[in-house]
């Protein structure tokens, strides 16, 4: 009995756990992500070709995320494969059996959310590389 | 450990990294945590040959990069996690704890980070994932809720005729 009372304790506590965690890391989410930037933005988008040949996209936007700025643009054509994500660029289809993908990447750096997300930024270089291996 | 012990491992092993591997385009939505948790409470210690065997597969297999080193530690804080709490039977209690781990992932691959880059790096690293995290602690929470009774079921099942509990 003194067991069970312990255990439904140790539950509870587990549990509130939980629900503060998840409180806290939506809290920190909110006040520190990225916010969508108003106004018209000068970007470049490069796409990059596995043997390195890469096409600068210079794109000029009022969208907010990269995604609407690319599609409102249409120099660059996307294609999504079955799970949403970016898997044909002009045309260039990975082929995930060969660990082929499209990478994205923000002035450098491996972005680390979908190109719905990412927010665009005036002056901003973004790339969509392709990508052959998950090791990069 | 027994010869059918070294099988079950073997076994366990390549069902977590199957399941891993297939469901690897999902965006943090997975069943390697589920699986480590039910791994724990059924084959207690042994987890740990099931996980680093599993560690070592998925560097032959994506390569031995920064991320790799986060799989050093990471499924042994669940592993351990559980064993502290594995007196307990209740479902919920281990959906949240797949879901506070899937909530904490990022906080812990930031480890690595922290030695690699520094702190900077560390949390912008972290707080540049919490998305992904909330996903995942979510996707967890539900995955765990559904999935944990029948395939803890078919484990417990499937030991009690051929695996040593001890």
């Amino acid at each position: 009995m003194e067991a069970k009372k312990t255990n439904t304790k140790v539950i509870i506590i587990v549990v509130a756990v939980f629900v503060v965690l998840a409180a806290a890391l939506g809290t920190v989410w909110f006040l520190f992500r990225e916010k969508p930037v108003e106004g018209i933005k000068n970007i470049t988008v490069s796409v990059i070709m596995a043997d390195g040949s890469k096409t600068d996209y210079k794109i000029k936007t009022e969208e907010e995320y990269l995604q609407g700025a690319i599609e409102g643009d249409g120099q660059i054509t996307l294609g999504y494969n079955s799970w949403g994500m970016v898997g044909t660029v002009n045309g260039i289809e990975e082929d995930t059996s060969k660990e082929e993908w499209w990478s994205l990447y923000a002035d450098g750096e491996f972005a680390m959310v979908g190109i719905g997300e990412l927010v665009v930024k005036d002056g901003g270089k973004y790339e969509l590389r392709f990508t052959i291996g998950y090791d990069f | 450990m027994k010869i059918k012990d070294i099988i079950i491992v073997a076994l366990m092993s390549a069902i977590l990294l199957t399941v891993q591997v297939v469901a690897a385009p999902l965006p943090n939505i997975e069943l390697v945590s589920l699986l480590v948790i039910i791994y724990t409470l059924v084959f207690k210690w042994k987890t740990l040959f099931i996980i680093y065997i599993f560690a070592i597969l998925e560097g032959l297999i994506y390569g031995f990069g920064q991320w790799w080193f986060t799989y050093l530690y990471v499924w042994t804080v669940l592993f351990v996690v559980v064993t502290l709490l594995s007196k307990i039977d209740s479902v919920i209690l281990w959906a949240c704890v797949s879901g506070m781990f899937g909530l904490v992932f990022g906080a812990l691959c930031a480890i690595t980070y922290f030695f690699i880059g520094g702190p900077a790096y560390a949390v912008s690293w972290w707080i540049s994932g919490i998305t992904f995290d909330l996903i995942h602690g979510v996707a967890n929470f539900i995955v765990c809720l559904v999935l944990f009774k029948p395939i803890y079921l078919i484990l417990t099942k499937m030991t009690s005729i051929s695996f040593s509990r001890k």
